[in-house]
Order: C-alpha cells, then structure tokens, then sequence
C-alpha cells in the first residue's frame, strides 16, 4: 500500500522534536516549508525518522532541520520570529498602492472589456479633472510614506489630460509632503505618440503592456476596434516607448488558444525585444465567462502551460540568454530571499484595502483593482465602497474590506492553514466570488488555488537543481523589492 | 488494500485506521471535492466518484488508496498543528510585538512627521479585529490552549468550562 510507509508515523503520538512544518509530497520526496519561509527536501525514510523522532543528532540532515526552525526542541524563537517579521512587514504598513482608472475606453478589446462597451469617442467614461484633482490629494491621506500611483483603463493613455495632470500634481505633492512616489501605467500602447512616450519617460513612468505573443493569439484576444491589427499597433507603441527611453514589460495571460504553444509565445516575446514576460492565469469574469469554453485554462492545463514555459526560458538561460519570468521572480524573493515580494495577493491577508485602493473612473472606491475591473466587466459591484468622500480611513476600515480579510486568512481557510505553500502564497475573495459565487471559496476545486499549487511544484522541483537554483536567485535579485520603497506596480493581482 | 466496490454506483468502501481523527477524514474529504463524494460509515468510508468518471474496480481501488493516502497525511498534518499550536502562537506573538516597539521607534522619525497618529492607530485597530475575527484555522488566540481567561489567585481558568466555543468536531472527536 502506498501510504504504509508513513502510516508507521501513526502509531505512536508525535515526538517533541516535530517542530511547525507544513509538508508536501512532490514526487517521491518531501518538501518541509514553514511560517519562517525556510525549506527542506526530505527522501520519505529520513521524513519518516523526522516524524518518528528517530533522526540521529548533529548529522548534516539535523542541522539543516535545526537551522529552518522544523525542529520543535531547537527553535531559536529570536531569528525564527524576525524572519515572519521580515516576510510580512506589510501587516504594519497602510495602503500604499493607488490603482486608477482613467478611462473605460481602449482601442482594443480584451476578455475582461468593461461592460457597457465604451466607444472610442464615448467620453462619459473618463474621469474628470475636477475628480483627477480630488483624487492626487486624497492619496496622500494614506499614512503610508511610500506611494505607488498605476494608472489603469481601458487604456489610460487615451484620458491624456487627466494622466499628465495626475503624474505632474501626485509628484507635486509628494514633494512638498516628502513621501516617495511610484507611477506606472498599464496600457495596450496602441495610440502612443512619440509626445506621450517623452512625458512617460521624463515622469519616469513605468509601463506595462498586455501583449499576447503570436499575432494569431494576440489579435483574436485583443482584436483593434479600428479594423487594423492590434498585435501591429501594441509593438508599434512598444518600439515608440522604447525610442523615448522607456523599457515596458510585457503581460501575458494563459487562454485555450496558447496550450501547447510557449515556444512560440518566448520567441514572440523575444522577437518583440522582451528580456522578460509575466505569466497570468485567467479569470472566469466578463467576456471571458461567457466565452470560457474557447479561452478559458484550467488548473492543470495551466500548469502544463507553465512547466513548459518555464523550460523554455530557463533553455534560453542555459545558452546564456537572460530572459525572465517575472511572477517567477517575485515568488522567488520569498522561497529564497525570505522577504516580502510587495504582491497584494501574496499576503496572510488579502491586500485589498489593507494595502491597496482602487478608483473607477467615475470616484467609485473598491479595495483592489480585480474588485473594480469585476464590476466593470460583470457588473458585479459587491465590492464598491462608496466615494474619496467617506475619507481615507473610513474607506480602509470599511465592512467590505473587514469581510475580505476574515475571508482570506490563510490560517482559516481550511486547505491553505495546512498547506507547503501558505509561507509563500495569498488567497483572492475577489476571484472567489467570481470563480465560485463565494469569498471564501473552496479551493480543492479553485482553478486559482490549482494554478499556484501547480506554479509552485514546479518551481520548488526546479530549484533541487544547482545551476537552475543559480538562476533563480538572479531572477529573485532582479525582481527584489525593498523595503522603505513604493511597492513595485503591476503586482496586483487581477483581470488585464 | 480491503476495500469493497460497486462499479454500477460507482462506489468504494473501506475501514480506516483507528489513529485517524475526523477532522482530518473532514480535511481529506475537502481534499477530494470534485472528484468523490465522502460518507462516513461505522468505522470507515464510502466514496462515491464523480458522475462521468467512468472508474472501473481497479480505479475505484485506486481510489481509495489515494484517499487512505490522503488521509494518513491530513491525519499527520492535523498533529503537527496541534502539538505546536503553543509554539507557532509564541513565535508571531514575539514577532508582532518587536514590529510593535519598531513601529513605535519610525513614528518619531521626522520624515513620517505628516503621518496623522489617528490613521495609524486606525489600520493597526483593523488588523487586530481582522485577526480576531477570524476564527478557522491556528492563527495566535485560537484554539484550546489559548482560551483562557483571568482565574483566582493568578491562575489562568477556562473561560469556556462547558466547551461551547468548541467545533462539533473537536467534541466528537475527543
Ligand atoms: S491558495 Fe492553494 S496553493 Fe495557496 S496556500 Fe492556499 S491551498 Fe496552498
């Protein structure tokens, strides 16, 4: 019988030496993770020695165990303590990360489209400069003295007036307030002008592109409302932003149409000249709910997706051609650096709220970008707080945020309070509610949660090996997010 | 593995191991949402695999075994967290309290000097009643060892003798 082995450990009540482990067969072995971030591999004899409390003292084994804090008789509480510290220093912090949306219209469309579909001239969907105004003040009510302000649409690009107002007062006053400002912006870049690319070069703007790789896949995803082809136009605004001095990373997200595929999805990206991509899951919201049959990724065939991805890049790596992907090196910082990637979604709470605001164009307040971007695309707004006029700290103690972190809580979600993965992982009750009809969810059945269990064996599988090990501290390093700076944009989870 | 099937109803009964609790058969059964139906009978359990799964009796077995699998595992799990419940309380607690006296030491630094204290306390307020609130799993102030109260002389008494706090389950299971 296959359990027989560890159904030994059973038989006797569990020694003292059996320290606050989560574990998980991967394979025929055993990976031990823990709340201080540290991991261990163990062949199923020694694990069951572990268990067993029959492992002989001061053998290297033992000392690996010792020193990640699994052995309950040797913690040392002080180093164990500041590392949890290390690795959830945002629980102190407020809600830095500002998400606007200036617009609901874009030039392409895209499987989470706002609905009402917004015409290109359809101007009721912008935000308004009386609100832009409002707005730049109200962020800075956040005690938090670090700022990222990402601005989102439909393509943000197209309320041109409202973003340079926003980007010249937000860095106006984080002068005079003397906090550290972040700007991003995520756009297809379709009508990028080589004026627009200067501005986002001189305000130092970061940007992120949704770009789909083959023409085929980006064009039928995203196709140009005009009647041209927005794969053309996205690369177009690529080449343009990068004339002007600015890098944009790319987004790609997972759909039926690119299984079996990620070669052609790396070469694309490195045609297009990206040295990095970041890999999302899709979300059953919007048109890709009704279209779920001919776009819609399981857990498992996104796994799939992801192993074969992964290969392909770090191959690329083995010939020496760096190429990175970016969610990767995010997870990365917290299995190897054992610090706080920023990721709202990667926290023991959810961030919405607690670490993040999002604004709709028209003032609506919700607790997270993927909580605005489901209203807009379902029409599901559960999550809409109310106006900046509750003010800042009515907003960020509001029910709905209160509900979002009880529903989160990865010590109460039954699957995640014992999972090798609650170290390193986060829980969306916005997915939920659009996956599963609840906040909480239930996550043996959650394509989300399959996705991360997925992504993580394949990246704990992969990190046994020296040389890969190697290049994913590089990949962690480059991603690294530091303390004391604005959290890095583009890490809220959600619907691009 | 002794296990009897009933491919027409696409059913698999077992015993299980007497050392496994019901709170992990609960987990395990969790584990397997979407796959088979759980049902505890006297002493062990009957799967029903999903509609369309089309197992035949060497799958249904396989089944089973993959739940027995399951079941050692969650049982192992559900031990670890509880014989060190007091250990992971004590290690966020000491963590919590340093980033509290650090956090203390930033708000006299000049530079956070147009932070309100008002907004401070209020987040530190929402995540303590967030952390209170919740109420699953073994965060810090949950569980047996950690409902205690004030008692005569000093003592820490039960706050709750009648265990009305507790989990059908627990109480079962006990
Ligand atoms: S969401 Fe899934 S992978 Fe993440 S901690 Fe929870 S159970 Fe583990």
């Amino acid at each position: 019988m296959r359990e027989a082995a560890l159904a030994q450990a059973l038989e006797k009540d569990l020694p003292e030496s059996v320290g606050p482990v989560f574990f998980r067969k991967i394979g025929p072995r055993y990976l031990l993770t823990n709340d201080a971030g540290s991991h261990l591999w163990l062949e199923q004899d020694p694990f069951l020695s572990f268990l067993r409390g029959e492992l002989e003292k001061e053998t290297p084994l033992w000392n690996d165990l010792a020193a990640g804090g699994f052995l309950g008789n040797y913690m040392n509480f002080e180093v164990l303590g500041g590392r949890w510290r290390q690795r959830t220093k945002y629980l102190q912090e407020g809600a830095g990360l500002h998400l606007v949306a200036l617009t609901r219209r874009n030039s392409q469309g895209s499987p989470y489209a706002a609905r009402p579909a917004a015409g290109l001239d359809d101007h009721q969907f912008d935000m308004t400069l009386a609100l832009a105004r409002r707005l730049a003040k109200f962020i800075f009510d956040s005690p938090s003295s670090e700022i990222t302000l990402e601005l989102r649409g439909g393509d943000p690009l197209l309320n041109w007036d409202v973003l340079t107002f926003l980007a010249r007062h937000a860095s106006s006053f984080a002068g005079s307030v003397k906090r550290k400002l972040r700007i991003a912006a995520v756009s297809p870049l379709a009508s990028l002008t080589d004026e627009q690319a200067a501005f986002l070069a001189e305000f130092k703007i970061a940007v992120a592109v949704p770009f789909d790789g083959p023409r085929d896949l980006h064009d039928s995803l995203r196709p140009d409302l005009e009647g041209g082809s927005g794969w053309e136009r996205t690369l177009a605004g690529v080449a343009r932003l990068r004339k002007a001095g600015v890098e944009p990373e790319g987004f790609f997200t997972v759909t039926r149409g690119a299984l079996g595929r990620a070669p052609d999805v790396i070469a694309a990206y490195r045609d297009a000249g990206f040295d990095a991509i970041r890999v999302r899951a899709p979300w059953p919201a919007g048109d890709a709910r009704s279209r779920w049959k001919e776009i819609g990724v399981g857990a498992a065939a996104y796994s799939e997706f992801y192993r074969e991805l992964l290969d392909g890049v770090l191959a690329l790596e083995a010939q020496g051609i760096p190429f990175r992907e970016k969610g990767a090196a995010s997870l990365l910082g917290k299995i190897l650096l054992g610090t706080d990637c920023g990721a709202v979604e990667h926290r023991l709470l959810y961030g919405g709220g607690l670490g993040e605001l999002a604004y709709d164009y028209n003032g609506d307040v919700y607790p997270s970008d993927e909580a605005r971007a489901l209203a807009s695309a379902d029409g599901d707004a559960l999550f809409r707080m109310g106006s900046t006029d509750l003010g800042f700290a009515n907003l960020v103690g509001h029910p709905t945020v209160r509900a979002l972190a009880v529903a989160s809580d990865l010590g109460g979600q039954p699957t995640c309070s014992r999972c090798a993965y609650k170290p390193y992982c986060g829980v969306s009750p916005v997915y939920n509610r659009a996956a599963q009809g609840s906040l909480q969810g239930r996550n043996p059945t959650n394509d989300r949660c399959g996705s991360y269990l997925g992504t993580f064996d394949a990246l704990f599988e992969r990190l046994r090996d020296e040389k890969t090990k190697t290049v994913f501290e590089r990949w962690a390093r480059a991603e690294e997010y530091r303390q004391g700076e604005p959290l890095p944009p583009f890490l809220s989870g959600g619907l691009l | 593995m002794n296990c009897s099937t009933d491919i027409k109803q696409r059913r698999v009964t077992f015993e299980i191991d007497k050392a496994i609790d019901e709170e992990a058969v609960l987990a395990a059964a969790h584990a397997f949402a979407g796959r088979a139906e759980v049902w505890t009978t006297d002493g062990g359990v009957e799967l029903e695999a999903q509609e369309g799964s089309g197992l035949d009796a060497a799958g249904l077995e396989s089944l089973a075994e993959e739940f027995n699998e399951e079941l050692v595992a969650q049982e192992l799990r559900r031990r670890i967290a509880a014989s060190n419940r007091s250990v992971r309380e004590y290690l966020i607690t000491q963590a919590l309290l340093a980033a509290a006296n650090e956090q203390g030491q930033h708000a006299t630094d000049p530079q956070l000097g147009n932070l309100t204290g008002d907004q401070e306390d209020e987040i530190a307020r929402l995540i303590r009643e967030a952390e209170q609130e919740l109420s699953g799993g073994d965060l810090p102030g949950k569980g047996a060892a950690a409902v205690t109260g004030e008692g005569g002389e000093g003592q820490d008494e039960p706050l709750d003798p009648k265990e009305i706090l507790k989990a059908w389950e627990e109480k079962s299971g006990a």
